[in-house]
């Protein structure tokens, strides 16, 4: 929340036009909604101010028309009404306050909603977001007493749930609008919102159109945190996570916990403790979780920063993408000075107020769907099968991949494939360019002429890893182009990258590849197997935004005979399944 | 930290742009000021300076000067 209108005006003053639009669509003037709107962007996106586009009172209709996906590639958000699916569901209805016939409104209704589902499914790969109208809003229609819903509040009701369900099948966010009303704001210029559901609600909005990458791991610390009570002072039948008035949350929060992991997020743990205690009490029935659940754990006594850091080394993540959860203000405080990426929150001591924590850590967890990638990531076979490649490193040469049974299956045109953008937009080390792709461009790149995308899924003797490599870019002539190329740091140093641009080379015969290079804070990797291909780093500069790009050109020859080595050597294969 | 009377600035600035100096602002020298944008002051004074204006309130506010006026006879210290 950003608390009030004047606030939202301040930041608002502090932003920085951007050339990006919001279309905010509704039949009636969304006065502050569209203020918080703007402020909660530009919060998220850190002094972005993006330009947001209305169209007036009861232009719905010419809204829908000029935003549809065929006209338009920005990002929509559509204020519903009740109205707007029969106009008798208004307050400032023209005719009399009562109900028309059901029939009538079923048919009218009907008709809505299918234009609204039309509308959405014309924006197929753009974000747009459907704001349900709140049942406060709904007017008094019928006779019936208000703590009861009539008939009539209660077809309207399954209308918008039944266009709710429809929206989302066509993978559209959808928004409940928070509650009251503001009657003098709705009788005047019909929007309901009162400054504080506003803001609410369009903070919501801003939070699905400017999505920061879901987090990969959840560290927790045990005492107090895991379970009720101290290990180290109340031995491993003391501490309390069932069926207990203290237990109880710790309790749900175990099975939260576990319930994540199932979800593809690594769930591990860094504690104060003698680790022979936590090994006994992790393999006790006194918890709901045990040691096989964690992906990885530390106790000791050294600080929780160096855990957390080791901890995130031995899953292969970033410091930005773990969660750290302890009860102690004192620990919190350290992690969040010594490690500012990781994202601290408090486990509630009162088990009432744990609701709000859960909807802090859904809501860096949350994903619009599970992917195979990510229940693989935290697959039980998936520590031994880190611990065996760990073992490997440092080898100068590909033969300890030779038991590995490393193998890569390519899909061609993979435009289609959601996986392909999301990988090219989370992965960051190895990442030609650290360039990020709009569902837009995305759309525009995937139509234009002689441009491909190629991506790759991986499987070795533990199981399937998943995709793991994308590649896209344009043939011009007897030229490649690539513009992106992103390889998973979970299949690094498996030979994938040379692999998968051997058999791009062969598919597509170029003469000259160049790629789009631009040197990132986390890109070395990339860097390093660029350096054992291309001709030179000091080739032709662009600069793209805050970006200087180098145009580097790929040795087609040293390039195969690299791939060769791996092939040989590793016993890495790639299947074309095209 | 604003005072009250650089809170209503800002929200005047902000809601009602114009070249005109801020508290010589009035709906007749103000181009943007319309019935809309009247609804965006009032809202955003009532949340400001937690006051609840009257209907008459609404229709009074036109301009700087009244609106320094009506939050004074609310008990706001400005």
């Amino acid at each position: 929340m950003i608390g009030s209108i004047t606030e939202a005006l301040s930041i608002v003053k502090n932003g920085e036009q951007v050339n990006e639009t919001v279309e905010l669509l509704s039949s009636y003037e969304p006065l502050h909604f569209q203020t918080f709107l703007k402020a909660h962007l530009c919060d998220l996106s850190g002094g972005k101010l993006f330009y947001i586009n209305t169209y007036g009172y009861d232009q719905l209709n010419r809204g829908m028309q000029e935003t549809n996906g065929n006209r338009s590639s920005s990002s929509a958000v559509l204020l519903l009404d009740w109205a707007d699916l029969h106009p008798s569901l208004s307050w400032r209805t023209r005719a009399e306050l009562s109900f028309v016939g059901e029939k009538e409104f079923e048919t009218e209704s009907l008709q809505f909603v299918n234009s609204v589902v039309e509308w959405v499914r014309s924006r197929v790969g753009l974000k747009t977001v459907l704001v349900l109208p709140a049942f406060d809003w709904l007017p008094l229609m019928d006779s019936n007493s208000p703590d009861m819903p009539g008939n009539t509040s209660l077809l309207a009701k399954r209308a918008i749930c039944d266009l709710g369900l429809r929206v989302v099948a066509e993978r559209a966010y959808v928004v409940e609008a928070s509650g009251e009303i503001d009657f003098r704001s709705l009788l005047n210029a019909g929007s309901p919102f009162s400054a504080q559901n506003a803001d609410d609600t369009s903070g919501k909005c801003a939070r699905l159109l400017n999505r920061v990458p879901r987090k990969k791991a959840v560290i927790v610390d045990l005492d107090n945190t895991l379970w009720h009570g101290v290990l180290g002072e109340d031995g491993v039948d003391g501490i309390q996570c069932g069926e207990s008035v203290r237990g109880r949350p710790y309790l749900v929060f175990q099975k939260f916990l576990s319930r994540l992991k199932r979800e593809g997020i690594f769930v591990a743990y860094a504690s104060k403790n003698d680790p022979k205690d936590v090994e006994s009490a992790l393999s006790s029935s006194n918890t709901w979780l045990n040691q096989i659940d964690f992906a990885a754990g530390i106790s000791g006594w050294n600080p929780k920063s160096e855990m957390i850091l080791s901890i995130c080394e031995e899953l292969g993540i970033g410091l930005d993408s773990a969660i750290f959860i302890d009860d102690s203000p004192v620990e919190r405080a350290l992690v969040n000075q010594d490690l500012p990426q990781v994202l601290c929150l408090t486990p509630p001591a009162d088990g009432r107020k744990w609701k709000r924590f859960y909807d802090d850590l859904q809501l860096a967890v949350w994903t619009e769907s599970i992917s195979q990638e990510d229940l693989i990531r935290s697959a039980p076979f998936e520590r031994s099968r880190r611990s065996t490649y760990e073992r490997m490193s440092g080898s100068s040469n590909y033969s300890h991949l030779l038991g590995m049974e490393l193998k890569l299956r390519s899909q061609e045109n993979a435009f289609s494939d959601a996986r392909s953008l999301e990988l090219i937009n989370k992965t960051n080390q190895f990442n030609l360019n650290g360039v990020r792709v709009s569902d837009a461009s995305w759309k525009e790149k995937a139509a234009q002429e002689g441009s491909f995308c190629y991506s790759f899924d991986l499987s070795d003797r533990f199981g399937p890893y998943g995709t793991i490599a994308v590649c896209t870019g344009e043939v011009n002539g007897p030229d490649l182009q690539i513009h992106n190329f992103v390889v998973s740091c979970r299949a690094l140093g498996r030979g994938v990258e040379a692999m998968v641009l051997d058999y791009i080379v062969a598919k597509l015969k170029p003469d000259k590849i160049l790629c789009n290079f631009s040197q990132t804070e986390r890109n070395e990797p990339l860097r390093i197997f660029l350096e054992s291909v291309i001709r030179d780093f000091n080739s032709k500069t662009d600069r793209v935004g805050e970006q200087d790009l180098y145009t580097l050109e790929i040795e087609i020859p040293k390039l195969r005979a690299l791939a060769d080595l791996i092939h040989h050597e590793g016993g890495v294969t790639l299947v074309d399944t095209n | 930290m604003l005072t009250p009377i650089e809170k209503l600035e800002l929200i005047f600035e902000a809601i009602l742009p114009s070249e005109i100096n801020v508290r010589k602002r009035t709906r007749l020298n103000c181009s943007v000021w319309d019935s809309l944008q009247q609804l965006n002051l009032i809202l955003a004074i009532e949340q400001e300076f937690d006051v609840a204006l009257s209907d008459n309130d609404v229709q009074e506010i036109e301009s700087f000067e009244i609106a320094v006026a009506i939050l004074s006879e609310h008990g706001v210290a400005i």
